[in-house]
């Protein structure tokens, strides 16, 4: 306990980075970007933008 | 030792032979008083400072503790300055008589371990060392006694200003004075009050030899940082699998079809992950023209469908600087958070021309997979060197903060 007293920061930076390791893991391996162009989704039926309208007539 | 009187005001005084008692300051009128056997001698006058110092001193006269499984009386305490800026040393005795010193400096404590000619060498590096650790120069001055209050082991010239150089590795300071080493270690006010039953107030600044907790940790942290970049890299080549250089769908669009005209269908084709990143190019041989494409990938199984445009501009000419160009015949995105599905590419193109540019008739695009996209990589990167970074910032910060109490400029020191 005292020696994680101690070192609380690299403790800190340990869980830290795992968790951003994890996560960036979790994400390659799921193909999530992080960055990126995010489409603008249309359930069908649902009201959209008008420049792809024409695409429903 | 035989009893004796205050050569000032004849008041008994009771120095301890067992302690080496040189200077007694008299408990009734202050006056320093020089022991040499049965012989009391005048030293000099104090004035109200003494006093004072018997009540405000970090630890009062006769205290009694276990400092490091030691027990020890504080017998002497002595006010120190060098100009405005002061300081306490106050002699503690153990059970055999042999007196030790604390240093206290802005509330901070630090223990007499070494004193005498040899606890520093010279190394071949030009450095003073103290137990293998490389002492950088701090400050120098010249002290002089303010008040005293108890007995010393030695004779105070209350008139004399002694020469001091300080010397520094945390938590180790190792003072020069009179062709002697004194050499203390830092220890935590917590373990002060602890050993002595006493409450003091917080030390205020960093010590001078404060051991910084972030050069304890930065060997560990510094491997943290690099482990966790090496399984950052390491996992994101081996969970991401790499771009694919066949695209999944690709198609030529008409550009010149009617606005109204029913968008051209490409594909289907199959997306696995649960969420995919996909890289959109388009490309049209535009000449001072441009050409844009509306897309939309249709899901077969949900019908819901994910819109993008994309398009591409390229423009020349001449003017009074010579050629230029602007812009480019191929354009790409990447497009994230696609479902898992089989999609079709529904896709409708428009172009444009202008200063009598030409039009292409039709443009291409092609859809890639890109798995584990870059970013993340760099994300990651970022996000565990930022707190590195942080820790960094703040180990500076720490010791900016204690070598604004010195003269010199911050020297390594191990």
């Amino acid at each position: 306990m005292s020696l994680l007293r101690a070192h609380w920061q690299t403790a800190a930076h340990a869980v830290w980075s795992t968790l951003i390791v994890g996560l960036l893991g979790a994400a390659d391996f799921y193909g999530y970007a992080v960055f990126g162009e995010t489409p603008e989704q249309v359930a069908p039926g649902q009201q959209h933008s008008h420049i792809y309208l024409r695409f429903h007539k | 030792m035989p009893t004796l009187t205050c050569p000032s005001c004849h008041s008994p005084l009771q120095p301890h032979a067992e302690f080496g008692t040189e200077t007694i300051v008299c408990g009734h009128c202050r006056a320093l008083v020089g022991i040499d056997g049965s012989q009391a001698t005048p030293l000099g006058r104090q004035d109200e400072s003494s006093a004072r110092l018997a009540s405000e001193a970090p630890l009062r006269l006769g205290a009694r503790g276990t400092l490091r499984g030691k027990p020890v009386t504080v017998t002497g305490i002595l006010e120190r300055a060098d100009g405005d800026y002061t300081w306490h040393e106050i002699a503690i005795a153990d059970a055999a008589g042999d007196v030790g010193w604390l240093w206290v400096d802005r509330g901070h404590f630090s223990l007499g371990v070494c004193e005498g000619k040899q606890c520093v060498s010279y190394g071949a590096d030009h450095h003073y060392h103290y137990q293998g650790h490389k002492l950088a120069l701090f400050n120098k001055g010249k002290a002089r006694v303010v008040a005293a209050v108890g007995e010393f082991p030695f004779k105070i010239d209350a008139a004399a200003l002694s020469e001091i150089t300080d010397y520094i590795a945390p938590p180790y300071v190792a003072s020069f004075e009179d062709a002697a080493w004194w050499v203390f270690e830092y220890v935590p006010l917590a373990d002060i009050e602890r050993a002595f039953g006493v409450s003091c107030p917080a030390p205020v600044g960093i010590g001078i030899n404060q051991p910084a907790p972030y050069q304890r940790q930065r060997r560990a942290f510094g491997l943290v940082t690099v482990a966790a970049l090496l399984a950052a890299i390491l996992i994101h080549f081996a969970a991401g699998r790499a771009p694919i250089a066949a695209p999944l769908v690709a198609g030529t669009v008409d550009l010149l079809a009617a606005k109204d005209a029913p968008p051209e269908s490409f594909g289907p084709f199959t997306l696995e992950r649960r969420w995919n990143s996909l890289e959109v190019e388009v490309h049209a041989p535009v000449v001072n023209a441009w050409a844009d494409l509306t897309l939309a990938l249709v899901s077969q199984e949900t019908g819901r469908s994910y819109w993008t445009s994309r398009g591409v501009e390229f423009y020349r000419g001449v003017d009074s600087d010579g050629p230029w160009t602007e812009g480019s015949t191929v354009s790409t995105a990447l497009v994230r958070s696609i479902p898992a599905g089989t999609y079709v590419l529904l896709a409708h193109g428009e172009a444009g021309t202008w200063n009598q540019g030409s039009a292409p008739p039709a443009a291409e695009v092609r859809i890639f997979d890109h798995p584990a996209p870059t970013s993340n990589l760099l994300l990651a990167i970022v996000a565990v060197l930022g707190v590195a970074g942080l820790y960094l910032f703040a180990a500076h910060r720490f010791e900016s903060a204690r070598w604004q109490m010195s003269d010199y400029e911050p020297k390594e020191y191990t």
